[in-house]
């Protein structure tokens, strides 16, 4: 039976009316129209799907979407505010941190946690926090760079 | 594609107790939902209700007295777990199991109840907790039992809940002086691969830090549940903390365990691995003991 519920998306609400075996990342993607999040591996540990929860790293595909009702939600595309990137999304422009950018978002999300939680990280540290996002291009150097970059500053 | 089902959401565990008497089998208990969901997405599960344990109050918590040793809210995140102070200063080998728990994203979802639940026999906490003499509080409609943990695993996937009960507490008795504990995931492919081998190894000293007063081990992904290695543990005991003690405890815990071949391992390479470990495991076990 669906169930109305209000999901709260990069400081937007959005009202759904959706069955109870929907997945978050599918309700961002098609029905909210988000497609920043990305489905890769569908079993949490790719890190493709990662989604911000009350300002928490989780896999929105193994959540449910009424599992996100009343949450804050923020997505990839919330990082872009006012007409200004994220630093971290200049940075990964600036050092060229992505190839086939499907990894990107999750990426860029798992990097901002990191350096909420530890704001000058060494390169071991770094480079742990990002073992949740796999990536099969870049070899991550140019993302512990641009990391780095950031961290920095 | 996750197949239908309703969501239930009680708002205590009576409630929930209640739901899961009326569907049965038809019924299951959802918490985070990662490892459900997951099965759910794999068709080994198609419960037709999920009874959500989510909106109950007072599940998720961390406490701990001199009396009664630590008791942990199933609902507990790993998150919670691995970065709690309490922890880290009580039980530290458990904080340094919780915080390998898959990525930061599972931990910050998953749950301790949950994990105990799905009973994976390659999950991380299940062996430390093992060493560590845990046991489980369950609620039923008829009451509560508390179980030791190492009589709460069946089998893959399978533990002594009945489909009417609900984990709500993990209990940890407090540590004597002079124990600490190590906790060793050998993982022959990549760093969040599933491990080849899990072990956990406290160590209790005497006074004089010299004898393996009590050992516990704790074993993963070489059985079909997290085991003990009691033949293992009944050798180290009483015995010096020397070269060729450890040496001959690890022969007794290759042919303890009988672990099946996969992508991961043969037989032989496992068998020889735990052996391995177990020696790595009981040396930083006991220095921290030590210290």
């Amino acid at each position: 039976m669906k169930r109305k519920i209000l999901l709260n998306i990069n400081d937007e609400d959005y009202e759904v009316e959706i069955d109870p075996n929907r997945l978050l990342v599918d309700v961002i993607r098609e029905d909210i129209g988000l497609t920043g999040t990305k489905k890769g591996c569908e079993i949490g540990v790719c890190g493709a799907c990662t989604v911000l929860m009350d300002g928490k790293l989780v896999s929105s595909c193994l959540m449910l979407a009424i599992y996100a009702a009343g949450k804050k939600i923020t997505t990839i595309e919330g990082l872009f505010k006012n007409g200004e990137l994220h630093p971290l999304q200049k940075a990964f422009l600036d050092y060229g941190s992505f190839q086939c950018g499907f990894c990107t978002p999750g990426m860029v999300l798992a990097s901002k946690a990191i350096l909420e939680e530890n704001p000058h990280p060494t390169e071991h540290e770094i480079r742990e926090g990002l073992n949740g996002n796999l990536c099969r291009c870049t070899g991550y150097a140019k993302v512990v760079e641009a990391i780095q970059a950031v961290a920095g500053k | 594609m996750i197949s239908g089902f309703e969501l239930l959401e009680p708002k205590s565990v009576k409630e929930a107790c209640s739901m899961l008497s009326k569907y049965g089998d038809q019924a299951k208990v959802i918490a985070g939902g990662l490892s459900l969901l997951l099965f759910m997405r794999e068709k080994l599960y198609r419960p037709k209700y999920l009874v959500s344990i989510m909106g109950i109050k007072g599940l998720d918590y961390i406490k701990y007295d001199e009396k009664n040793g630590l008791r942990i809210g199933a609902l507990t995140t790993h998150r919670t777990i691995e970065n709690s102070k309490t922890i880290k200063e009580k039980f530290p080998v458990m904080a340094e199991t919780f915080h390998k728990v898959g990525s930061m994203r599972i931990r910050n979802v998953g749950t301790i109840g949950g994990n105990l639940c799905h009973a994976d026999p390659r999950l991380d906490p299940p062996p430390t907790l093992l060493a560590l003499d845990a046991k489980v509080k369950v609620v039923g409609p008829k009451g509560n039992r508390t179980i030791k943990l190492e009589d709460f695993f069946v089998n893959y996937y399978e533990t002594v809940l009945k489909p009417d009960e609900i984990l709500t507490e993990v209990r940890v008795p407090g540590s004597p002086p002079k124990t600490g504990g190590a906790y060793i995931r050998f993982s022959t492919k990549t760093n969040d691969d599933t491990p080849a081998v899990e072990l956990a190894a406290v160590v209790t000293l005497d006074s004089k830090k010299e004898v393996l007063e009590n050992v516990k081990i704790g074993l993963g992904a070489l059985a079909p549940t997290a085991i003990r290695a009691k033949k293992t543990e009944v050798f180290l005991k009483g015995k010096k903390f020397k070269a060729d003690i450890l040496e001959e405890a690890s022969r007794i815990v290759s042919q303890e365990v009988d672990p099946i071949g996969d992508l991961r391992g043969s037989e032989e390479y496992k068998k020889e691995m735990v052996g391995v470990m177990l020696k790595r495991g009981v040396k930083m076990a006991y220095e921290k003991a030590g210290r």
